[in-house]
């Protein structure tokens, strides 16, 4: 499993959407550099708080690619995951958004030590929350207008429209979608048990089957 | 087939994929004693708020949230309303354990 290679043309996408991420996130810290530097703030995040890996998170089928295999390379890619996968993307398709905040429902590559399961290769919308504010504000039951949190909003919409180039070429429409279920879809399109092009259609299924 | 909002998520569901649970006279007197103006007679729940309302671990998250939430936006402080979240989630934990 996980040796079926893509088409030329996806793997290029794939990768360019990674280079897009990097250069997207690295941005992003000249920025959180220059912010705190200039209103003299301080960034709160610390390793463990995880506060964050409580919101509901969606990635686009080419971002979750290299995760997937990031997962499988290093073992960690089993049933167990699977299950939790499946159940996490089956509930933010149909989840309200703050009853997801409220009821605390983990991010599903959060481990036990309350770290990220796939630091390296995390996504870009957890690589730009950046608190600078106290840390019990960040807590989702916590969350009001004490919560310091650095805007992304144009980091992030400048990549989707980017990704959004990219996924076109694939004849795909859906920027993003859960992160389980992204996860899920990149295995199958990996192992060739799915074509790239058939992803938005599945996930639209499901869509509806949840709504 | 007519909508019904979700008492948790509030949005309009179709009646027939929802859950309907009827309160007692007692439950009605509880809620009322905690600050609910006029309790209902039954309160629908939508399939993914019934799944996760379900889960002991996000079931008990989600009341103790939205018990603070509620406190919260009535002027109760932070602590206080944190304390009194934890205190029902607690009871309703006990009761659980006991069935």
């Amino acid at each position: 499993m996980g040796k079926h290679h893509l088409p030329v043309f996806v793997e290029q996408s794939v990768g360019q959407i990674e280079v897009l991420k990097m250069e997207s996130a690295s941005k992003f810290d000249t920025v959180v550099r220059e912010e705190t530097h200039q209103a003299n703030l301080t960034v709160s995040c610390t390793s463990g708080c995880a506060s964050c890996c409580y919101h509901p998170i969606s990635i686009s089928i080419l971002e979750a690619i290299p995760i997937y295999r990031s997962l499988l390379r290093h073992g960690r890619w089993n049933a167990s995951l699977r299950k939790k996968l499946e159940e996490s993307g089956r509930h933010q398709l149909g989840v309200d958004y703050e009853v997801w905040l409220l009821a605390l429902i983990p991010c599903p590559l959060l481990t036990s030590e309350k770290r990220c399961g796939v630091y390296e290769e995390r996504p870009l919308v957890c690589r730009t929350h950046v608190s600078v504010g106290d840390p019990y504000y960040c807590h989702p039951h916590h969350i009001g207008p004490h919560t310091q949190v650095l805007p992304n909003n144009g980091i992030m919409r400048a990549f989707h429209q980017d990704q959004a180039k990219v996924l076109h070429k694939h004849h795909l429409q859906l920027n993003t979608m859960p992160i389980g279920t992204a996860l899920l879809l990149a295995e199958k399109v990996c192992t060739g048990e799915m074509e790239l092009g058939a992803v938005d259609s599945h996930v639209f299924k499901e869509y509806l089957e949840n709504a | 087939m007519p909508n019904l909002n979700c008492a948790i998520c509030k949005r309009p569901k179709d009646a027939a994929s929802m859950k309907v649970y009827s309160t007692t006279v007692e439950e009605r007197r509880a809620m009322e004693k905690m600050g609910e103006k006029s309790p209902k007679a039954s309160y629908a729940y939508c399939k993914s708020c019934l799944s996760i309302l379900s889960n002991p671990a996000t079931g008990l998250s989600l009341m103790k949230g939205l018990i603070q939430v509620q406190a919260r936006a009535q002027g109760v402080k932070e602590d206080v309303a944190e304390k009194a979240a934890e205190k029902f989630v607690k009871q309703v934990a006990s009761k659980g354990t006991r069935q």
